[in-house]
């Protein structure tokens, strides 16, 4: 069947907003970029209401949100501002582990901005959005191989980072 | 400093903190996705109008009156839906002691303003500042108060921050607090300020932290403090305007209060050697002792 009405896009959308938002917020660092993009891409999926099939709209929310962002101009230097679960959960009571929790995280942010920028959402989506190696390479249209292979590339380069700063 | 826990990880324990650390990581955002449906709402709106457009001999007049019912329609939802922005302004010459819904106070210095969202305050606990301001944050949720220069997120204290044009200070009264400007971020803890020089987050042990707060009896204490900065606050809390002949960069020690102008000038102006000549408009001449 192809269309969607009012009520089904309402439903993609509450399903479907973070995970695009977040996707973006990977790939530019952004938060104003992301949400932008975000908006737009549902914007797109509304003007094509009539040609749409419900169980394709994941692929062709994440192909025109990739394809927003690649047309975008200003792409400016990543820059992560991650609110780790260590923040928002308590202030620590132990310095000494506060510190190295610190550290540690800033490590990790710096090493993340680095990363190259598919090998990151990838990285992301699994860790930030609990999706799983299946999902995401449903969504962006890769195989399971590929993620997995994205996702150790990205571990790698990360503890490389990591180390690398001590 | 103490030892990086992580210098003897192997391989694989590192791999786990990094999978553990970034799964607890949250994207930050501007917008609720409630929000962020309502404008969209309205942008599809409009496409809505584009796709159905009625060419069959509708007189002209009927369909400007159409559209504006329809655009006045679309304000009213957007009035209807839209967060309600508060923002308090303290003029130039004036504080004030606001109490925030989840009844945490905030006392405003001269020439400052706050602004937050009302309607989810409670749970989001938001505000912007620009100027100086004294915070009494009730505990709870973090509350995050944003700045030109840099962000500060506390659970429950009382601080101080100093937020104009270039400078940027965060005296700590009691509890703890989270200040971050791009990507440093520093905890400061009773008895200890933090200050933004050359985009770097300070944090040093500050004598003067207790008065950090005393303009909200009036009383401002200087110690080294750049003259002009001394000028603006003048200007600020008794709403003049300084013409300043020739200014060397001289650096002001004392306290003045916000009572008395003519006070305040001599307080300030005598040992700086300067002598002042008030005039209209409140306009205050300031000019170089001759020797």
């Amino acid at each position: 069947m192809t269309g969607i009405d009012q009520t089904q896009f309402d439903q993609i959308f509450n399903n479907w907003y973070d995970p695009i938002r977040n996707y973006i917020y990977y790939k530019s660092g952004n938060s104003f970029v992301a949400e932008d993009i975000a908006q737009d891409t549902f914007l797109k999926i509304w003007e094509k209401k009539h040609e749409i099939k419900i169980e394709t709209v994941k692929q062709l929310l994440y192909a025109i949100a990739n394809n927003l962002f690649l047309n975008r101009l200003d792409h400016q230097k990543v820059q992560f501002k991650f609110i780790d679960s260590y923040q928002r959960n308590n202030f620590a009571e132990a310095p000494d582990f506060e510190l190295e929790m610190k550290q540690f995280d800033e490590r990790l942010q710096n090493a993340l901005a680095q990363l190259d920028e598919k090998r990151r959402s990838v990285f992301l989506m699994n860790r930030i959005d609990n999706l799983t190696y299946k999902q995401i390479a449903e969504n962006l249209g890769l195989t399971v191989k590929a993620v997995e292979k994205r996702m150790e590339k990205a571990l790698a380069f990360l503890r490389k980072q990591i180390d690398k700063n001590i | 400093m103490g030892k990086d826990l992580h210098n003897n990880l192997n391989e694989k324990e590192l791999n786990a903190k990094i999978l553990e650390h970034s799964a607890g990581y949250r994207t930050p955002f501007k917008v609720s996705k409630e929000e962020a449906l309502q404008q969209l709402k309205g942008k599809m709106t409009q496409i809505g109008l584009k796709e159905t457009p009625k060419r069959n001999g509708v007189r002209i007049i009927t369909r400007f009156l159409a559209a504006a019912a329809l655009m006045l329609l679309i304000f009213g939802l957007w009035y209807f839906f839209r967060k309600p922005l508060v923002e308090v302004i303290a003029e130039k010459g004036r504080q004030i002691e606001y109490i925030l819904p989840d009844s945490s106070m905030v006392a405003i210095n001269a020439a400052t303003k706050i602004s937050f969202k009302k309607n989810n305050f409670n749970e989001k606990r938001y505000l912007t500042l620009e100027g100086e301001a004294f915070f009494n944050v009730k505990k709870g949720t973090p509350f995050v108060i944003t700045t030109k220069l840099a962000d500060i997120k506390v659970l429950g204290t009382t601080f101080n921050v100093f937020a104009r044009e270039n400078n940027f200070k965060v005296s700590c009264l009691t509890g703890k607090i989270l200040i971050s400007s791009g990507n440093q971020s520093v905890t400061i803890t009773p008895g200890e300020s933090v200050m933004l020089e050359n985009q770097k987050l300070l944090k040093f042990e500050d004598k003067h932290f207790a008065s950090a707060a005393s303009w909200r009896s009036g009383e401002f204490c200087f110690e080294n403090s750049p003259l002009s900065s001394v000028f603006k606050e003048i200007e600020r809390q008794f709403n003049v305007t300084f013409v300043i002949q020739k200014m060397n960069e001289k650096y002001f020690t004392g306290s003045f209060t916000n009572k008395n102008l003519v006070s305040t000038l001599d307080i300030v102006c005598i040992p700086m050697g300067y002598t002042y000549e008030i005039g209209s408009n409140s306009q205050i001449l300031i000019r170089e002792k001759r020797q």
